[in-house]
């Protein structure tokens, strides 16, 4: 409706979207870009129709339409652009087919260059359904040798990668390592050392080298959210992400989906209390966990804490928490995490110490 | 009870508003100045924002005064759908205010407002051809019919379904 009724009015001066500058213009374009995270199609189709209006419209909305990975064989046609001659030769020579493949050159845009979210799923998931339309079965060596080749195109071109994701849970993921495949190479593994925002399936950290590789090439992380849902036994995980948290500089949100909080996941976290701004621990098991340390005076900025549907939290655990002081908590969810019988005063005391500020319990 | 601080505002053409501080402080730019002079009656210069657009402006701090700060590294999205019935109001307007209003929101530093006026030509932009929005905005098509169809050859994948 507010659509039809701007539309409607009157123009008084029909030459001032011109006059819009750059950072307003992309702005507009990334409200259409965000706003289409739930319905992609529809996004994509007004996006596609911004880069049509005229050039400027085109060089401002472009890499707003580039910055994710969009899983379509197409868009593998477009990243395949950029192999140098000899890399063509030496995918042909593996059996990758380059007929329908346009040059660099012919090109209008650097598109690698626009990349700011790799979700690795997807990027595979293209580069399979690739091989699946263009190659002959068996695909194995020319998705493997694909799947590296473009790795190496993107470590090229995209030099600003701010969100990494590995979270998503696929049959694929027991023969797709693509985190090793990501790391093991230097060439590769210089592209995730801008990233900001880690999401992370726990199972991609295949081995103790790769571990050793992601906390080495991945030390600004702001944001770490970690799924821990189908973790092995015979893994001590925790002491794993633990040692990821550890080599950042300065976390400031950290998330956690299920496995176990413990006393070494608690002391990493220690070193980034001054930084911290919302933790959240979601159906986590406290179990293996004595005490939150020195979270319970020193999180000065922590804004949000979730505690939700979390289990065996201990008294001395919940003790702390209740007597713990975070000045700048503006929300609250402790909403079914098992505190026998004490959540009430936990919640009561948290939003009596905040009175002064809005808490929003859930 | 205690007075309400004020604050005098001149607009471009020297014309004077005055508001209540809380009021003013909704803008990041006078929020800072009024924090640097500290207590002063000097009315603040306001030399790229026009009588009739302040008074909008003004119109907006007023309403949304008591609304909660919006930390600007806030990675929540920007959904355009999610205008309220008064801030739907407030932006109808012709094409010329909403697009004084954007740029008054951006050098005056007013983030609600900026993402308001901003979603507002989002929603301006959905659904359309790119012939209609070069209607809806009179833009020039400055494309020679080769760039065109290379733009679109390269990002037809944008249509699959």
């Amino acid at each position: 409706a507010l659509v039809s009724l701007v539309n409607g009015l009157t123009l008084n001066d029909k030459n001032m979207c011109e006059k819009l500058p750059y950072e307003i213009l992309r702005h507009v374009f990334k409200i259409i870009y965000e706003d289409g995270l739930n319905d992609r199609a529809e996004m994509l189709e007004d996006l596609y129709t911004c880069i049509q209006v005229n050039k400027r419209w085109c060089e401002t909305a472009m890499p707003i339409l580039w910055s994710n990975i969009i899983p379509s064989a197409s868009v593998i046609n477009v990243y395949m652009s950029f192999f140098t001659p000899d890399e063509r030769n030496e995918l042909i020579s593996k059996g990758i087919p380059f007929q329908k493949i346009y040059t660099k050159s012919t090109l209008t845009f650097c598109y690698p260059s626009f990349l700011r979210v790799l979700n690795l799923h997807e990027f595979s998931s293209a580069i399979f359904h690739w091989c699946i339309q263009e190659c002959r079965q068996p695909i194995s060596i020319q998705y493997n040798s694909l799947l590296r080749g473009l790795l190496v195109i993107l470590a090229r071109h995209c030099k600003t990668l701010q969100q990494l994701h590995l979270d998503r849970r696929s049959l694929l993921d027991n023969i797709h390592h693509e985190l090793w495949l990501l790391l093991h190479e230097l060439t590769t593994r210089n592209l995730i050392s801008s990233v900001r925002k880690l999401c992370l399936d726990i199972r991609k950290i295949i081995n103790e080298d790769c571990l050793k590789l992601l906390c080495e090439s991945c030390r600004h992380l702001r944001i770490l959210k970690v799924d821990m849902t189908l973790v092995e036994p015979f893994w001590s995980w925790d002491s794993r992400i633990a040692q990821l948290i550890s080599s950042q500089k300065c976390l400031r949100s950290f998330i956690m989906k299920r496995g176990k909080c413990t006393d070494a996941l608690v002391s990493a976290l220690e070193l980034h209390t001054d930084s911290l701004r919302l933790i959240h621990f979601r159906r986590v098991d406290f179990s293996k966990c004595t005490s939150i340390g020195t979270f319970k005076s020193n999180c000065k900025n922590l804004e949000v804490l979730i505690i939700h549907g979390c289990k065996h939290l201990s008294g001395n655990v919940r003790e702390e928490l209740i007597h713990a002081s975070f000045p700048k908590l503006v929300e609250l969810d402790v909403n079914g995490t098992d505190c026998d019988g004490a959540i009430v005063s936990w919640n009561n005391c948290v939003g009596r110490r905040n009175e002064n500020q809005e808490l929003k319990f859930y | 009870m205690a007075e309400l601080k004020k604050v005098k505002l001149t607009s471009s053409e020297g014309t004077e508003f005055i508001v209540d501080r809380k009021v003013a402080e909704k803008s990041v730019l006078l929020k800072n100045m009024l924090e640097d002079v500290g207590e002063s009656d000097m009315a603040i210069p306001l030399p790229n924002v026009t009588g009739p657009i302040l008074n909008k402006v003004i119109d907006y701090c007023t309403h949304h005064r008591d609304d909660p700060f919006v930390n600007q590294e806030d990675d929540s999205k920007k959904v355009s759908d999610d205008i309220d019935d008064w801030d739907a109001e407030f932006c109808k307007v012709d094409q010329g205010t909403l697009f004084e209003l954007i740029l008054s929101a951006n050098y005056l530093d007013i983030k609600p407002l900026l993402d308001l006026t901003c979603k507002t030509v989002a929603n301006m932009i959905k659904g359309k051809t790119p012939d209609e929005i070069r209607k809806t905005f009179n833009i020039i098509n400055d494309f020679t019919p080769e760039e065109e169809e290379h733009v679109r050859k390269e990002n037809e994948w944008c249509e699959e379904r």
